[in-house]
């Protein structure tokens, strides 16, 4: 798809699309939803109908209006996540790649060390520590997909710290904190930004499984992997209460997913050359 | 064909043959009964000396008799025990023993056996977790003859049988052998079946034992049990319990979820079992030792707030009984009038929480306090709301007291971390079920005496009237007279809005009509497998 002048792939422009649709939901959701989330608006699960177009839950909540809302809660989860684990990470991958030597040894081990566990497993233990709350779960995952961040400014750094003009920044007498912040992050930009979107996408599935687990988001919060948990007992008659969250999940995170990719096609001069 | 690949055919076709047929399944094992429970069902130990749920109980009801059963009539009639009888005073009672008895490990069941399963669950070392209470203050066990016990106790008391139906009677030799802590897996008693295995989080098998002579009055015919093997199945997912009888993975699902009664009731080749069970209810218990429920007006808001038909329509269909009390609706001792006492009324409820203090001056929904002693002025009403399970009827209470201003914090733990709660008086709504049909449960949860570690009156309130009442009901034999302390106490309790009433659980059991001589006991959670049989087809 040709925008103009500049082409775009078909899966960066659906990509977009569903995100900043499901943005737009999430923004406009208290005018947007219907009825109240947590209110009891009818009988409880209720198939799918006019009035209810997602149904009702057990409760006999609408679970058209409560996707809409566990939209805000699930984006604000992985912008904050994300935010958490790229701040912390890059922090700790600018000043690893960029001093090496012992600090470098250091930092990297215990990245090592975080990395030895999986993600879900780091943030169970966050969670386990911490109690479970969104917040908790947005401070778990942030802090489980750290070392990600950390291992890819750190390999970028290593690489940009041997430029020249960074040699001569240094030779002039540039305070190293401050060629790390305005020459060298700089160009961990393009990288970071697409792992960030993939992360975006990674964190909201790790936090809606979280919930799921009895976690993260409690009750009565409207959240996909709560509302996701609540239906499956009754998953053969009422299927309708988890597979309505179960599909805004899939969506943004398949959004997510093109998107990374399709911007790390775009941005990476490898790839793109491979490409053309 | 070459061989290599004749061979590679029908080896796959092998698998795929064993991949249709289930092992452990019901259809290629007609001589097992496999009874399916919900995982959160299962007790923490199997010994009942020690486990305080009912659900171990009713394991050890397979592998040992006890001296006397409730059987589905509602009568106590023999077990291991011929008779019984007690002096005028009930404070002496005596066990007449039958003769014919081995255990299962080959020693004898006699009067010295009795004597020593009653010392060890009053034995502090053994910290039996009920059983010991019910029991109750044996002075001394004094051996008549070798089939002859008579026990005497220390204050009059009445529920000696009603205790002693629960009391699994184990091999001496065997809980010697294996102690306390181990004895658990290695049960010994004189009932039908051996235990053969305990696998947590999975399964409970046991095994017909031979030896047995068909020596409670429940069994038909003496002799042997007729199913060779009973497994029960622990089944975490209630999609799964309610499918797995249909689906052909168990011959009986206890606790059938109500969604799934339908696919049961009428159906070709299954029937539909329906225990009730005489106790408490599914009560929440108010801790009134400390903000908010030390005011009796927030107390008596909370009832009014809650609707408790609604409730049950909405998250079980109906099929649940509503509670209005201390004692449900099949208990024989049940008061009338509780229903009359907190009627659904929202603005009845506003105006008790107004009158205590709670306001709602951010506009954020949920009361703040405001010049109530002990809490901080603009302190949110925030109650906690603390169960084992059904995380739905929570929700369903809290969606009915957020238009009252109450935030109602949902706090679903294991049950130990239960009784943490408990002994360190850390909870303000606490989920608190007993199930007998005896009166004396309100002593036990409502006398001021039981509230120590250990004990089971958690509330915290501290009245004589109460606590003179409940404590008669422990010398009292006649069972007129104990309902109407029973009743009188029930009375008290509301008055001081002590308690949150909200539904009461029948038991539903989906069971296969291959199965036959599956009995229920008076009480829904009881059931006798003594004449069980699975027919082949």
């Amino acid at each position: 798809m040709t925008i103009r002048g500049r082409t775009f792939s078909f899966a960066f422009v659906a990509g977009i699309t569903i995100l900043v649709a499901w943005v737009l939901v999430a923004l406009l959701a208290p005018g947007a939803a219907p009825h109240d989330p947590l209110a009891t608006v009818s009988g409880a699960r209720e198939a799918p109908s006019a009035e209810f177009w997602f149904g009702t839950d057990r409760l006999g909540r609408d679970v058209f209006s409560r996707v809409i809302h566990a939209a805000r809660v699930s984006l604000v989860l992985g912008f904050i996540s994300v935010a958490i684990g790229a701040a912390l990470g890059s922090a700790l991958g600018l000043v690893s790649g960029y001093y090496r030597g012992a600090i470098d040894t250091v930092l990297m081990r215990v990245v090592d060390a975080m990395l030895a566990f999986p993600g879900i497993l780091l943030a169970l233990v966050v969670i386990a520590a911490l109690g479970p709350s969104i917040t908790n779960v947005m401070i778990a995952v942030g802090v489980s997909t750290i070392p990600r961040y950390a291992r890819l400014v750190r390999s970028t750094v290593l690489t940009v710290r041997e430029e020249a003009y960074i040699d001569a920044a240094r030779l002039i007498g540039v305070p190293d904190f401050r060629i790390m912040l305005r020459h060298v992050l700089p160009n961990t930009a393009v990288p970071l930004l697409v792992l960030s979107t993939l992360e975006f996408g990674h964190a909201i599935s790790v936090g809606a499984g979280l919930s799921f687990l009895g976690l993260g988001a409690q009750p009565p919060t409207p959240e996909w992997g709560l509302m996701t948990a609540a239906g499956r007992d009754v998953l053969g008659r009422a299927w309708w209460i988890s597979t309505f969250p179960g599909l805004a999940i899939f969506t943004v995170v398949m959004a997510t997913n093109l998107l990374g990719d399709s911007l790390q096609e775009m941005l990476d001069p490898r790839l793109k050359a491979r490409r053309e | 064909m070459s061989p290599p690949t004749r061979l590679c055919i029908i080896a796959l076709s092998l698998l795929l043959l064993a991949a249709c047929g289930s092992p452990n399944g019901p259809g290629d094992a007609t001589d097992e009964l496999v009874i399916a429970w919900p995982a959160s069902r299962e007790p923490a130990s199997l010994d009942g000396h020690i486990e305080p749920y009912q659900t171990a109980w009713l394991i050890d009801y397979m592998i040992a008799d006890p001296l006397l059963i409730i059987g589905p009539d509602g009568g106590f009639h023999p077990a291991l025990a011929t008779g019984w009888s007690s002096n005028d005073v009930a404070d002496e009672w005596t066990f007449t023993l039958r003769r014919d008895v081995v255990f299962q490990d080959g020693t004898p069941f006699n009067a010295e056996a009795v004597r020593y399963n009653v010392e060890r669950i009053l034995d502090p070392a053994t910290r039996s977790g009920e059983m010991a209470a019910h029991v109750g203050p044996v002075e001394r066990v004094e051996i008549v003859d070798d089939t002859t016990v008579t026990l005497y106790y220390e204050a009059p008391w009445v529920t000696v049988l009603d205790a002693f139906r629960r009391v699994p009677i184990w091999s001496p030799a065997a809980a010697e052998r294996w102690g306390i802590e181990a004895f658990d897996r290695h049960l010994v008693g004189a009932g039908p079946f051996l235990l053969e295995e305990w696998v947590p989080n999975d399964r409970v098998s046991v095994r017909r034992w031979n030896g047995y002579g068909g020596w409670n009055s429940i069994s038909r015919e003496p002799g042997p049990a007729k199913v060779e093997r009973v497994t029960i199945r622990f089944i975490g997912e209630e999609a799964v319990l309610g499918n797995i009888v249909r689906t052909g993975n168990a011959h009986i699902a206890m606790n059938l979820p109500t969604a799934y009664i339908g696919d049961y009731r009428g159906a070709d080749g299954f029937s539909l079992l329906t225990g009730y069970q005489a106790g408490t209810g599914l009560q929440m218990v108010m801790n009134v030792r400390r903000p908010p429920f030390n005011d009796i007006r927030v107390r008596q808001a909370l009832l009014y707030g809650t609707d408790q038909q609604a409730l049950n329509d909405l998250l079980y269909d109906g099929y649940y009984l509503t509670a209005d009390g201390p004692l449900n609706t099949v208990h024989r001792c049940y008061r009338e009038g509780n229903a009359d006492y907190y009627p659904h009324d929202p603005e009845t409820a506003v105006r008790l929480l107004e009158l205590a203090g709670y306001t709602d001056r951010d506009g954020d929904g949920i009361r703040e306090a405001y010049g109530v002693a002990g809490v901080e002025d603009g302190a949110p009403l925030r109650v906690r709301w603390t169960i084992l399970d059904r995380e739905e009827m929570g929700e369903a209470v809290q969606a009915q007291w957020r238009p009252l201003g109450v935030d109602l914090v949902i706090e679903i733990v294991p049950g130990p971390v239960q009784l943490e709660r408990v002994n360190a008086r850390d909870f303000d709504l606490i989920y608190e079920r007993q199930r007998s049909p005896d009166p004396l449960l309100m002593d036990m949860l409502w006398n001021s005496a039981h509230d120590v570690v250990g004990g089971w009156a958690w509330t915290g309130f501290v009245d004589a009237e109460l606590d003179g009442i409940v404590s008669q009901l422990r010398a009292i034999p006649d069972q007129e007279q104990r309902c109407e302390l029973a009743k009188e106490a029930q009375r008290v309790i509301m008055d001081n809005a002590l308690m949150l009433p909200t539904l009461s659980e029948p038991i539903f059991y989906a069971v296969s009509d291959e199965v036959r001589g599956f009995e229920l006991a008076s009480e829904g959670q009881f059931y006798f497998v003594h004449n069980a049989e699975v027919l082949r087809e």
